[in-house]
């Protein structure tokens, strides 16, 4: 083996550790969540070497990818479901095992270590092209440690196929010194080498499947609504009419809530979304109206949850309008109150709610909602699902939603 | 090529031992905290809040005790015969009239006082929208009190029956305007006519459904004025109740 082709594995050797390195950490992370807690996540060309931390906000690409339905397959069998990370962990192991072995054993110019890298690496790169096209088309935020990821895999790419091409002078020179194996030999050898990427790549995610824990029990136990009867009509019916019935679905929301609006979007766009019919109980956490709130977690949520009522057939338009504006609506600094400028913009978008926003009725009504939410000790939070009747626990939102709602819908 | 071959067998053992270990270990230490609660962070997940109906400072125990005793006896609690009168009320809420009056003082930011004219017990359009926009303004409360009253110009049965009948307006009216079917298990009358814990003076800084101008008046002199007083008691005071009782 020529020292050209050395250094060509070293390359390799260096893309393959870089590989396994992010891919570790993403595995990691996505791991961490399986005890269903919230962890800071890992988001950085160096993880471990810098400190992590809850709020983060370099860390959002990072969230979004893992949180993203992009991150793991098979998340209505698994909670969480398989993390896609898992199979690169292997693969970048592969390529790291096989350089070293083909720099130990001066056989690294032999076809069967040619193949298994290049193969490795394509498949790398094949994978790293698919994450990134999804990062840009869907999920509009970049994760450095996958962008990581990503320039490990075309390191190991580059070594590979330069491995590759300076291995075809290594080997005539050798079948010329009389070192030049048989064609049975090269295919056995071949064989081999692809049963220990395969071996290596499977490994991980079969052991993964072998010990993740039974996560049904957990989903069933967030408690359930004490009455499904709504005897003062506080619910509002949004989305598909009532005579497409699926499972009553009821969403507490506040139209201020930033997490609301993404957990509405990631249901409504869910799969499982065209088993379900809708309805939503405003819990507006904004003291203005709502006694339970010592202080406003959402200062002007009240003005929207009473166009809401007024809003009747469109309350959920002016939802999603509110959805739409939260940004804002929200307060500029801590003195200032948007209320007032939240009641502004709600008129001008909505005239015809003029004479109602204000009226007693629309208070009382406001304030049975609130009442209902007293009848059913809910917890004072959003957002909150309850599909007919069972609660979808907090710790189910993200990376479980899936497997709860198959087991929540009865569709397992 | 034997030991080549021996060498990767060596090299891929070790990988694959690594990888199989490394990712149990951070399944199994997963499912440890999961079981256990435990925490990455070393932080306890705080409970949250339970939604439930108000209760503020001035929830005393010696306003809810009496509270207690008025709703029970005077038919919100129990079911059975509605509203209280004033022969009934002393030996209900077993407390003196000054300690009655001092009970519902923490009240006055909640509470309204609705005003009607000598011998009458029609609701005027200020006395409407108070009513109104105090019914509306339930938030946390359970209990909605209508303490009517009579000023002393007539005789005792004669103003036992005014504020009897101020008590039926508002009712009545809040019957009629709101169509609550659940009005019943909500309001509390209670009519006082003019033997039990007359208002004071210092109920002119309450919200009134109409100016008085002798509170203004008996403000400035910094005197006591009978006529203030008999208009103060030709009322209803209104208020939601924000106590668990």
């Amino acid at each position: 083996m020529s020292k050209k082709t050395y250094l060509f594995f070293v390359i390799a050797l260096v893309g393959a550790a870089l590989g396994l390195f992010y891919s570790g950490f993403s595995t990691s992370d996505f791991v961490a969540h399986l005890d269903r807690q919230l962890h800071p996540v890992s988001c950085s060309l160096l993880p471990g070497l810098t400190e992590t931390t809850m709020l983060e906000q370099g860390a959002e690409g990072c969230k979004v990818a893992m949180f993203s339905p992009y991150s793991s397959f098979w998340r209505d069998r698994y909670w969480g479901g398989v993390p896609w990370s898992l199979f690169a962990l292997g693969l970048f192991g592969f390529g790291l095992a096989l350089s070293l072995w083909g720099i130990a054993s001066r056989k690294g110019h032999h076809l069967a270590v040619n193949i298994g890298l290049l193969l490795a690496a394509i498949v790398a790169v094949a994978a790293s092209l698919a994450f990134f096209s999804i990062s840009v088309s869907k999920l509009h935020e970049f994760c450095k440690t996958c962008v990581g990821t990503y320039i490990a895999s075309g390191i190991l790419a580059l070594g590979a196929a330069l491995v590759f091409v300076s291995s075809i002078g290594d080997r005539r020179r050798a079948a010329a010194a009389g070192d030049k194996p048989t064609g049975v030999a090269n295919v056995i050898a071949i064989l081999v080498v692809l049963a220990e990427m395969g071996l290596a790549t499977l490994l991980p995610v079969a052991l993964y499947l072998n010990t993740v824990p039974d996560y049904g029990k957990y989903v069933a136990e967030c408690g359930t609504l004490k009455s499904k009867e709504d005897k003062n009509n506080v619910l509002i019916p949004i989305g598909k009419p009532a005579t497409q019935a699926g499972t009553e679905s009821i969403l507490v929301v506040d139209p201020l809530c930033p997490a609301c609006a993404a957990f509405h979007k990631r249901i409504q766009d869910a799969p499982f979304a065209s088993k379900m019919s809708f309805k939503v109980a405003i819990l507006p956490l904004d003291s203005d109206c709502n006694w339970m709130m010592t202080d406003s977690m959402h200062p002007g949520a009240c003005v929207l949850a009473k166009a809401m009522i007024c809003a009747k057939d469109k309350a959920g338009e002016i939802l999603d309008w509110s959805y739409a504006n939260q940004k804002d609506f929200r307060p500029k600094d801590k003195a200032d109150n948007p209320s007032a400028r939240i009641r502004e913009a709600v008129l001008k978008a909505y005239p015809q709610v003029k004479d109602c926003l204000d009226s007693p009725d629309t208070k009382i009504a406001l304030n049975k909602t609130l009442n209902w939410a007293v009848d059913q000790s809910l917890p004072v939070l959003t957002p909150q699902l309850y599909v007919n009747g069972a609660r979808l626990c907090d710790e189910d939102t993200d990376l479980g939603l899936d497997f709860a709602m198959t087991r929540l819908l009865g569709t397992k | 090529m034997k030991i080549a071959w021996i060498l990767n067998a060596v090299v891929m053992i070790v990988l694959l031992v690594a990888l199989g270990t490394g990712t149990r270990s951070m399944v199994l230490a997963a499912a440890h905290r999961l079981e256990t609660g435990e925490s990455l962070e070393g932080q306890k997940k705080p409970a949250p809040l339970i939604a439930s109906k108000a209760e503020v400072a001035y929830c005393t125990d010696e306003l809810k005790t009496v509270l207690r005793r008025v709703l029970t006896n005077c038919g919100l609690i129990g079911g059975g015969r509605r509203g209280c009168q004033p022969n009934e009320l002393r030996n209900v809420a077993q407390i003196s009239d000054a300690d009655f009056n001092a009970l519902f003082k923490s009240l006055d930011k909640r509470a309204g006082i609705i005003l009607f004219d000598p011998e009458k017990d029609e609701l005027d359009p200020g006395a409407k929208a108070m009513l109104e926009k105090a019914w509306a303004d339930q938030r946390g409360a359970t209990y909605f009190f209508v303490v009517a009253r009579a000023s002393t110009d007539d005789t005792t049965e004669k103003n036992r029956m005014y504020s009897h009948k101020r008590a039926n307006s508002v009712l009545f009216y809040l019957q009629e305007r709101f169509k609550d079917t659940e009005l019943d298990q909500k309001l509390g009358l209670l009519w006082l006519g003019e033997e039990y814990a007359q208002l004071d003076q210092q109920f002119c800084n309450w919200n009134l459904s109409r100016s008085v101008p002798e509170c203004a008046q008996a403000q400035r002199t910094k005197g006591e004025d009978t006529q203030m007083i008999k208009e103060l008691n030709r009322s209803a005071v209104i208020s939601w109740i924000d106590c668990r009782l």
